[in-house]
């Protein structure tokens, strides 16, 4: 397990340098000078011309790519062109914004597409499977923003119930926890659908497999054999699907705080291209990324946790 | 053959007395039986073989006296299944945990697929013992070493923490036939056990069956397709075809005097030991399914003597010697084969 787990790892550092430069060149695309943006509107010309020697972008392209590696490396992603706030503070109050976010809407959307997805299949055939197999097909294809603000609408606007700008307090008080509601529903909701068809799918399929006879034949309880023969089993390429869904997860993740103003990484980032703050957008980029690296790598982690097959190869 | 074991049982209570035992199965509309008015005895320490082509409803028959046939489609649709004196068609799923594995047990034909792949085979086979039992782990992880020694894994101590897919098939067996004892079973369906096993392993397993019932006393109820290994280690044997018996005898009856034609095809179609592959004769068409079964007599769309009696009327199961029923109008003519 260990060797697995550092195998992964090293195989994220490639992808990180990866992300890196594609972030890198994307942002060189976009035509707006940085040095512009800095010195402000009523700038002379040959102000311009000495901030963009000193931020170096009068040198070739591929030296300002190694000097932006190091200075990531080293822990340094510029200053804002916008505040001049550094970017790595900027970003790592974002990022707890994002993390809370993303890990409260898998707290409540994991669990309950899993059990939606057992009931279906428990239920196969019945109004109940069709409800929720219906249900899920109408969360995979509606868009994020649809959804987003639609929720908005009801239950902020209409209802009045909960409010939908902005963070709260942290999430173990009940402001933030009420703030952190409708945005953890919203970005839910697109997960649920695909999860639970697969958990219905996977269940289905291995409840009619023969190690789950042999677990009946030996006398185990139903539960016994649906939660431990069944589930556990199921669970494998659900694993998988929760895998590839994450760069859904993190784009829903960007509409989502954008929609509900919630200040994480996502809507630092769409500010920042709005803008024209380079550092910060090539920040939340990167930030973005190594998130989804990291939450391949658990992923990963776990499917080998959950199929002994799989350190095996 | 068995003729020395054969010392007919006085008059004891079998372990286990099926009589008319019923599954049926529905498709679509239509509902036909698979297995149909089923009845034998098993006694302690003897093994009883049934037999018959793929698609007979053996497997059916099986998984009726554990109550685990697949349902839908199938359903048990009556008879009664006596364990020790006691009917387990009304029991309750409830009622047939503790039964299960703990005084019937089962063996089934995919070594391959049989066991979860992602618990160790240690795991699978504490999980029965302490199912039947109030044993400590401990306790049981050692009786889980004792039972990988007794169905002959080599290194037990190391193999109990062993996946599955690390195990051949032989040995996926072999764990299975441990979990299958881990209660010491009153009675013990071999489901084709060696069918998916080359010969090698093949003869490894019965040895190992053999010897597990001559220590243990274990009714077993050998099922297979192949009368050669019925011959080798069954003391009665039952013929099944299209979800009905139609030959049931001591084994050394059977194979002295096979009655029914369908039995005497099965023998035909043995390859003998000095490999005269010349006399190998299989039985011409197939099973019919069980929406499609022909009238009177169900194998006689495949019977050389078949006539019009044979396709209206069915052939009771009559005793035609002692101890040796056969369901054929014309056993006269079967006799001589
Ligand atoms: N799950 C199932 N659904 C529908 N029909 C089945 C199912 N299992 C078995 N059958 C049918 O029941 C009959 C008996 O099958 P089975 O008991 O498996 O035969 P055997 O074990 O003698 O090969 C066959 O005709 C088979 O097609
Ligand atoms: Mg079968």
């Amino acid at each position: 397990m260990l060797r697995y787990a550092v195998q992964r790892l090293l195989l994220a550092v490639p992808v990180t340098l990866g992300v890196l430069l594609i972030g890198f060149i994307l942002l060189n695309l976009v035509p707006s000078d940085p040095a512009t943006v800095r010195a402000g509107p009523s700038a002379s010309a040959e102000v311009i011309a000495q901030i963009r020697t000193e931020m170096g972008l009068d040198r070739p392209l591929w030296e300002q790519f190694l000097r932006y590696v190091g200075n990531v490396l080293s822990g340094d992603l510029g200053t804002s062109l916008v505040n001049n706030m550094p970017v790595t503070e900027e970003l790592s109050r974002a990022f707890g914004a994002t993390l809370e976010l993303v890990v409260l809407c898998l707290l409540w959307a994991l669990p309950s597409a899993i059990l939606l997805g057992m009931f279906a299949a428990s239920r196969r055939g019945t109004l109940w499977d069709r409800l929720i197999m219906g249900g899920s097909v109408a969360g995979v294809s509606l868009p994020v923003f649809l959804i987003g603000m639609t929720l908005l609408w009801v239950f902020g606007y209409k209802l009045q119930v909960l409010p939908f700008t902005g963070r709260g307090g942290p999430l173990w008080t009940v402001d933030g926890l009420r703030h952190a509601i409708l945005p953890s529903v919203c970005l839910g909701l697109i997960f649920i659908g695909p999860v639970a068809r697969m958990t219905r799918t996977s269940m289905l399929e291995t409840l009619k497999a023969d190690h789950v006879r042999t677990a009946r034949a030996k006398g185990l309880s139903e539960r016994v054999v649906i939660f431990r023969h069944g589930l556990r089993n199921a669970l494998i390429p659900v694993t998988t699907l929760v895998g590839l869904q994450i760069g859904y997860l993190l784009g829903g993740a960007i509409v989502t705080e954008t929609i509900f103003s919630w200040p994480g990484v996502g809507r630092l980032a769409v500010g920042a291209i709005v803008a024209n703050d380079i550092p910060v957008a090539q920040g939340a980029i990167i930030a973005l990324s190594l998130g989804f690296i990291a939450m391949n790598l658990i992923v990963d982690l776990l499917y080998a946790a959950l199929d002994p097959r799989v350190q095996a190869k | 053959m068995n003729d020395d074991t054969n010392t007919a049982v006085p008059n004891a209570r079998p372990v286990l007395d099926v009589r008319d035992f019923s599954v049926d199965l529905t498709a679509g509309k239509t509902i036909s039986p698979i297995v149909d008015k089923v009845s034998f005895e098993v006694h302690e320490g003897r093994t009883l073989g049934i037999v018959g082509e793929s698609g007979c409803g053996k497997s059916m028959l099986s998984l009726g006296i554990m109550k685990l046939v697949p349902s839908p489609p199938a359903r048990i649709a009556g008879g009664q299944v006596l364990l020790d004196g006691t009917d387990l068609v009304p029991y309750s799923n409830g009622q047939m945990q503790e039964i299960r594995g703990n005084r019937i047990s089962m063996i089934f034909q995919e070594p391959m697929t049989s066991l979860n792949p992602v618990y160790t085979v240690g795991y699978q086979i504490i999980e029965a013992l302490r199912a039947h039992s109030s044993m400590t782990s401990a306790q049981a992880r050692s009786r889980a070493i004792d039972l990988l020694r007794q169905v002959g894994i080599s290194n037990p101590e190391k193999r109990v923490d062993e996946y599955p897919h690390r195990l051949s098939g032989g040995m996926r067996q072999r764990i299975v036939i441990a979990i299958a004892l881990a209660c010491n079973p009153r009675v013990l369906i071999a489901d084709e056990p060696t069918t998916a096993l080359d010969v090698t392993i093949q003869a490894q397993i019965l040895d190992l069956m053999r010897s597990l019932k001559s220590e243990s006393g274990t009714a077993i109820i050998l099922i297979s397709h192949d009368l050669g290994v019925i011959a080798e280690m069954a003391d009665d044997v039952v013929v099944m075809y299209a979800g009905r018996i139609i030959e049931q005898a001591p084994v050394h009856s059977l194979f002295a005097a096979p009655s029914h034609p369908y039995t005497q095809g099965l023998l035909a179609s043995i390859p003998t030991v000095d490999g005269d592959q010349e006399r190998l004769q299989p039985i011409p068409g197939t099973v019919p399914p069980p929406h499609d079964r022909p009238d009177g007599c169900a194998f006689n769309p495949r019977c050389r003597f078949s006539d019009a009696k044979c396709r209206t009327e069915r052939p009771p199961l009559e005793e035609k010697i002692s101890g040796h029923k056969v369901a054929c109008w014309h056993t006269d003519l079967g006799a001589q084969p």
